[in-house]
């Protein structure tokens, strides 16, 4: 789950909800809830054509970056390396704060068979010793996929060792998305393309392909995760598109707007709904709605009953 | 189960090795030190508590606690230990959900450490001193995988002069059934009235399943405690509270109980935050609650009532000396 930023206070409002022009505005009561919307990261555009293929993605300019998207996936394609991938995956999350979900698949090293998937329990930087532990979803949502340490490098290796998979951007994606995403929603998926059977000198972009294929399912299946996970969260959708309603008509210093999210909050709570626009919006002053507000829900009745 | 963390400190710990045995099918995944999985930053408690991995550990440092002030049931000496972070229940009000960036359950499989630990503390002492467990955890909700019971009991026979207190609202008694009861144990329940069960205890045992439990240990010679903490504000607080004492009046022999005390819901300002953050919709947060003494609470004058009916309910069942008011 994205931390610290919800979807109004980054600018994105629900469809088909603007906000209120003046106090003659009825607010609407009836909103949507958020979408969850997952990033599929990738270094290699061979490894990223399964996933253009598979989720019918289309390529959307954006400063830059080498981004696809399709209603509930997006795919960042960062380029090959730890600093590429970082930098890349910042930029896009402090330009989409609607993305909830990272998931970096690509292919990498280990001493295991060729073409086997692997999820990331672990991820370390080899340079800097750095680690970060990935949430890990319930085996049976992922189809029992077996997991691995993975070392980010900077140049490839082939010291292939038990349970450790190398690779080149996972720690730089990890770097970054952790500023915005909690340890739930960053993952990595893995393919093993060389091993000590097979070395590195035998990666085309056509086998980087056709082994990105077998990962398709288990960044379906987090992402399927990640979404049913997102609905049991804490949906405010209402009471913040509400909360904007009303900022955008009386003014609200930051403190006042804080106030006013909390006791809509728990008006909601105590009361089952949201006030009626039209008893606070004349009301022209943060002080007297906040006051409005805290009358009602100290006036508003908590029980609890079997 | 899903996912058990080890320590590679513990990796061939007797212990780690009987739990690992108890989840073949998990993740068993080695890590170097505990703090790495269970205090890294960016983690969402409220997730991962409906899907917690398990960390087994070594509790290096120190191992037990002075309590708070106020947390006591007569004693002079008084510690607390934790052989376990976190809780497998999911109450509302738990401090806990502020006080932890993870929900994974970190099990300490040292405990040969803690009873040394306990027995050295205990010799500092001329008089009793009291060691409660179950301040950041549950005492006996995961003793089937812990077996941590067993072990203490063990140790606290050899103990006279050292009291043990398990706080818990699990049903898991059957190591306390199923030896002699112990003169300097006591099994002390948190206790609710069901409505509040059922609305802001989530998993945990139903206040029938609990007075049950209490009525057997009770049968079986041991001494029990009743803790009535946090007491919860409602506008039927006193429909709430008062059926509460009939029922625990009417199910137990009141005056063979060791101790009760009471408590009103209170949580440090910074943890108040952090739940608020995760519980928007909390009912219980939504009540109203204000800064008093560093910490968040009710209004003064709503604990003095809420205090009031319920000492003046105590008064007709309890002995002055069976009572400890909590602060």
């Amino acid at each position: 789950m994205r931390r610290g930023v919800s979807p109004h206070e980054s600018g994105h409002r629900p469809a088909g909800r603007p906000a209120l022009a003046g106090q003659s505005v009825r607010v609407a009561i009836q909103y949507t809830s958020a979408m969850s919307l997952v990033c599929i990261i990738t270094a290699l555009p061979a490894e990223s054509r399964v996933f253009i293929d598979a989720l019918k993605l289309r390529h959307v300019p954006l400063r830059g970056l080498r981004l696809y998207a399709s209603e509930h996936y997006l795919l960042l394609q960062s380029g090959i390396g730890k600093l590429n991938a970082a930098s890349a995956t910042a930029a896009l999350l402090q330009t989409r704060p609607d993305v909830t979900a990272v998931i970096n698949a690509g292919i990498g090293g280990g001493k295991a068979e060729l073409g086997s998937v692997h999820l990331a329990h672990q991820i370390q930087d080899a340079a800097s010793g750095r680690q970060w532990y990935p949430h890990l979803p319930p085996q049976r949502t992922v189809g029992h996929m077996p997991s691995c340490s993975i070392h980010t490098l900077d140049k490839p290796d082939s010291a292939y060792t038990d349970g450790v998979l190398f690779d080149m951007e996972a720690a730089g994606i990890f770097s970054a998305a952790s500023t915005y995403l909690s340890t739930e929603a960053v993952h990595a998926v893995k393919v093993i393309s060389d091993n000590p059977e097979q070395g590195l000198d035998a990666i085309t972009p056509e086998l980087a392909t056709q082994l990105m294929q077998a990962s398709l399912p288990a960044v379906r299946q987090l992402s399927d995760w990640h979404r049913a996970a997102g609905r049991h969260g804490n949906d405010d959708s209402a009471i913040e598109q509400y909360h904007q309603d009303i900022i955008a008509v009386v003014r609200h210093s930051v403190s006042d707007a804080h106030q006013l999210r909390r006791l809509l909050q728990q008006h909601q709570t105590l009361t089952g709904k949201t006030p009626e626009p039209q008893q606070l919006l004349p009301l022209a002053t943060a002080r007297k709605i906040r006051l409005h507000l805290q009358n009602a829900v100290q006036a508003a009745p908590l029980r609890y009953e079997l | 189960m899903d996912t058990v963390y080890i320590e590679r400190e513990v990796q061939s710990h007797p212990r780690t090795e009987r739990i690992c045995q108890r989840y073949p099918n998990a993740r068993h995944i080695l890590i170097e030190r505990h703090t790495d999985v269970f205090n890294a930053r960016s983690q969402d408690f409220r997730q991962q508590k409906s899907n917690p991995a398990l960390i087994l550990a070594h509790k290096a440092g120190k191992r037990i606690h002075a309590t708070p002030p106020g947390y006591h049931v007569g004693g002079q000496h008084n510690y607390y230990f934790s052989h376990m972070l976190n809780c497998v229940y999911d109450c509302r009000y738990c401090f806990l959900q502020g006080m932890y960036q993870s929900a994974n359950h970190v099990v300490y499989v040292n405990s040969e450490d803690f009873m040394q630990d306990i027995t050295s503390t205990a010799a500092r002492h001329d008089t009793d001193s009291w060691f409660f467990s179950g301040y950041d955890c549950d005492s006996l909700a995961l003793d089937p995988i812990t077996r941590f019971v067993d072990d203490c009991l063990e140790h606290f026979e050899q103990l006279p002069h050292a009291w043990l207190e398990l706080r818990t609202k699990s049903t898991q008694i059957r190591p306390l059934l199923a030896r002699a009861p112990l003169p300097n144990v006591v099994v002390a329940y948190s206790l609710s009235p069901q409505a509040i069960v059922a609305a802001e205890e989530h998993g945990t045992p139903s206040l029938a399943k609990r007075l049950d439990a209490l009525q057997r240990l009770q049968a079986h010679g041991w001494k029990v405690g009743l803790r009535f903490d946090p007491l919860l504000y409602a506008e039927n607080f006193e429909e709430l509270y008062g059926e509460l004492f009939d029922t625990v009046f009417a199910a137990l022999d009141i005056a063979a109980v060791h101790s009760v005390s009471l408590g009103v819901f209170r949580l440090p300002k910074g943890f108040h935050k952090k739940l608020l953050r995760l519980y928007p919709k909390a009912r219980l947060l939504a009540a109203p609650i204000e800064p008093r003494e560093g910490m968040m609470t009710y209004p003064e004058e709503t604990e003095r009532r809420m205090r009031h009916f319920c000492q003046s309910r105590l008064d007709t069942a309890i002995r002055p000396d069976q009572f400890f008011p909590c602060s």
